[in-house]
């Protein structure tokens, strides 16, 4: 439903969609991402942020967390408690559906790169909407 | 429709009745972006399934599966219970796997897509409420 501000599509099992980064500078990437809502960060691979000009997810998160505290958080995913570098994305968008300034997370020990999906949409995008999934008819909407 | 506060995770309360009618209630997380609704494996023996004891033997029984998760691939058993009620809401014949998750995570079980695909979820993080409906 583009030009509106709801968005309503299908959804794979697992839920992907395609979202486009903008990050600093004019650089964007457009990126396959899982949908979950159980992630309180947006997760994106190293290599992908530095290429949208945020370099300090190539230091350590280790060393970092000792300097920048704020910028290497603690996160609890169903592999345990993670550590990665925060930055904030200039502009995360599916469709219409845009937000600005959204925080995402590089983790120490990157997600497999057997699954599907280049990066996570957490709740640092999500909870700017309302977001309704209907199970049997597997539709995701966001208004 | 069921309507929960929605807290720093979506849970609700769940109330699982096995096969052999047994009963065990968790606090729950949702997470559609899992095949199957989870219990601990020490459950998963209370409701009458002995076998996942023996899910990593080479052969293991026939309703062992391979699943793919954020961790990597796990291997578990996979079983039908009689019935899941949530508020007001009954879904009967739901398939379950038995994973024991990281103690840290903080729930020991989860609503996934067996059941959810039953349902429509709504998630309004600005009034805080999710909401829970049967499909039609």
């Amino acid at each position: 439903m583009f030009g509106s501000k709801k968005l309503t599509f299908q959804v794979k099992d697992p839920m992907l969609v395609m979202c486009r980064i903008a990050g600093t500078g004019d650089r964007t990437r457009e990126l396959s991402a899982l949908v979950d809502f159980n992630s309180t960060h947006c997760l994106m691979f190293a290599n992908d942020a530095v290429f949208l000009g945020y370099s300090d997810v190539a230091n350590r998160a280790r060393e970092w967390r000792e300097v920048f505290p704020q910028k290497a958080p603690y996160l609890m995913s169903f592999r345990g408690v993670e550590r990665g570098i925060m930055v904030r994305l200039k502009r995360v968008s599916i469709g219409p559906l845009a937000v600005e300034d959204v925080t995402a997370v590089s983790l120490e020990m990157e997600p497999s790169l057997l699954l599907p999906y280049d990066m996570v949409l957490g709740r640092s995008f999500l909870d700017k909407f309302k977001l309704t999934y209907d199970g049997k008819s597997k539709t995701l909407s966001l208004s | 429709m069921t309507e929960f506060e929605l807290g720093r995770f979506p849970s609700l309360f769940v109330r699982v009745k096995g096969s052999n009618s047994r009963i065990r209630e968790y606090r729950a997380l949702v997470d559609p972006a899992y095949e199957y609704c989870i219990v601990p494996k020490g459950d998963a023996y209370v409701f009458g399934h002995p076998e996942v004891a023996f899910q990593h033997e080479t052969v293991g029984p026939p309703n062992a599966r391979t699943l793919m998760t954020a961790g990597g691939f796990s291997k578990t058993v996979v079983f039908e219970v009689e019935a899941v009620e949530i508020g007001g809401l009954s879904f009967e014949k739901v398939e379950f796997a038995a994973i024991d998750l990281p103690q840290e995570v903080g729930f020991e079980a989860v609503i996934g897509q067996s059941l959810l695909k039953h349902a429509v979820i709504n998630l309004d993080w600005k009034k805080r409420l999710l909401g829970l409906t049967k499909a039609s």
